[in-house]
């Protein structure tokens, strides 16, 4: 059994696993998303004697973490069909995905599970979310400025922009690709918020769609994308949803967590309508370290390794410095991790104390300290599914 | 066999297929043979390593022609000494 990139001759196995898989109707917009993604390289596919037993998506990623973009590789769309389901095929896929992560030098893998069980026991754990927010429309305030729409030819790199500046605030948000951005282009409502000091730069955008509710003269307003880089961005992304109090029932938007939008209502009228979990495991640990940002004036060192027979665990030392860290081979280990610590660890989902209450760290408290000083920052978030 | 004519070899027996493959593609390929080398450099016996290598040396020929690199040209870096310190063997600290 090997997991091996897809060839053209494989798209048409590939639909049928697709639609047998996630219920997905095979129509064009299918087979042309997955024809692109196969050439690109991203759909890798385990082979057993002549047949395709699987396939997923391995993508080339990176995810924001202390304000610096860390490489991953993102899986998505595993899917085993049911011919071929309880055998340890989709196991076998994963393990062999972290070789190709390793091979390709991406620090973490990150994805969004179907089922915890599965990845977990390969190294997976919880290590983010990504929350969906609901408010009735009249309740929200509008106190702030007006956007305007955002259709000059300037707008849409400038959006993008302005979302970049957001995200690497964030841990855990996607370096959002080209596919994605594709996607949101194609959305036919743009509202923007220029920033008054810097001609060209926007404090604030909204990606907008309009769903009908079924049965009611009422819609649904969706901020698909947003984001605002400063208080007055957030006052004026509120004033534009607040403005549709008299036709939209809800506003629906993904929010951090704890959510900004909470910080701009009057009272408590924000509700979580839906959680994802995201899982990270651990794999290039010193590529991890070195593209990871860490809390700026703090200097420490601790020494390390994890149980992981899937890749190099060290014995390491971390030094964290000037924002920075850095993993090098140091004899002795003061820290022991599981597998599974390493992605809640990295991307701040969980502190060292918390992993090491849970049984899934081990070491001197004066140690873990340190390391809780180290991963600190804010509940890791991702803005995007793929 | 020299590398410009391994590249060469590698051009008449697969470039065609490459071609078609594209970058992205050829790249996976690449990293798919990495993770066999690392395998059987960790856990292989002699005869799985000598395949290896030399299938990733096939998958790296073949990612250079496609990229527009001629490998014996990028060799060149390393043919006069360590290119950071020029030395043989290289002097640079640690
Ligand atoms: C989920 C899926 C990939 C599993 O494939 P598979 O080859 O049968 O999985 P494995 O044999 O390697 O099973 C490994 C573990 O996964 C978990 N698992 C597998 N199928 C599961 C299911 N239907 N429900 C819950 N857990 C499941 C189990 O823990 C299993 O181990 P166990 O049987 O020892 O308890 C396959 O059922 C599938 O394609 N489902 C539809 C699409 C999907 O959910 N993809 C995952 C997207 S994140
Ligand atoms: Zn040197």
């Amino acid at each position: 059994m090997r997991l091996r990139p897809l060839e053209a001759g494989d798209l048409d196995v590939a639909l049928v696993q697709i639609a047998t898989s996630f219920g997905r109707a095979r129509d064009d917009a299918l087979a042309e998303r997955t024809r692109s993604r196969l050439a690109d390289g991203q759909l890798w596919g385990l082979e057993e004697d002549g047949t395709l037993a699987g396939h997923c998506r391995l993508l080339p990623g990176a995810h924001w973490l202390g304000g610096r973009a860390v490489p991953t590789l993102d899986v998505a769309s595993l899917a085993v069909p049911p011919e071929h389901r309880g055998r340890g095929v989709a196991s076998a896929m994963m393990r062999e995905a972290v070789t190709v992560g390793l091979a390709r030098g991406d620090g973490l893998s990150v994805l969004y599970p179907s089922t915890t069980r599965l990845y977990r026991r390969l190294g997976w754990e919880h290590a983010g979310s990504l929350t969906r927010y609901r408010v009735p429309a009249r309740v929200v305030p509008t106190p702030g400025p007006t956007l305007r729409r955002g259709e000059e030819p300037t707008d849409w790199p400038a959006i993008r922009d302005c979302h970049t500046a957001f995200a690497a605030t964030l841990s855990g948000a996607a370096v959002r690709g080209e596919e994605r951005w594709e996607e949101l282009a194609a959305l036919a409502h743009r509202y923007v918020l220029d920033d008054p000091g810097a001609p060209g730069r926007l404090e604030a955008y909204a990606l907008v769609e309009h769903e009908p509710i079924p049965g009611s003269w009422q819609h649904t307003l969706r901020l698909t994308d947003w984001a605002a880089t400063t208080p007055r961005g957030l006052a004026a992304l509120a004033t534009f949803a607040g403005s549709h109090g008299t036709f939209a029932r809800d506003v629906v938007l993904v929010d951090v967590a704890p959510p900004r939008w909470a910080a701009v209502l009057g009272e408590q009228d924000l509700d979580a309508t839906g959680g994802l979990a995201w899982m990270a495991r651990g794999l290039d640990l010193p590529v991890a370290i070195a593209h990871r940002g860490f809390p700026a004036g703090l200097g420490l060192a601790v020494t390390l390794r994890v149980d992981d027979d899937a890749l190099p665990s060290g014995p390491w030392r971390l030094e964290v410095a000037d924002g920075r860290g850095a993993l090098t081979a140091a004899p002795g280990a003061d820290v022991r991790l599981t597998a599974r610590a390493v992605g809640p660890l990295l991307t701040g989902f969980r502190s060292a104390s918390e992993l090491a209450s849970l049984g899934l760290l081990r070491g001197p408290g004066e140690a873990l300290a340190l390391l809780d000083a180290a991963f600190a920052g804010p509940p890791p978030v991702m803005l995007d599914f793929f | 066999m020299d590398l410009a004519a391994f590249q060469a070899q590698m051009r008449h027996l697969y470039g065609e297929r490459d071609a078609e493959r594209g970058l992205a593609r050829t790249f996976a390929w690449f990293t798919e043979e990495c993770g066999e080398l690392s395998r059987a450099v960790f856990r292989g016996d002699d005869d799985d390593r000598l395949t290896e290598f030399g299938d990733v040396l096939a998958w790296l020929a073949s990612l250079a022609d496609q990229a527009g690199v001629d490998l014996a040209e990028a060799a060149r870096r390393y043919a006069e000494g360590c290119p950071r310190c020029a030395a043989a063997p290289c002097a640079c600290r640690r």
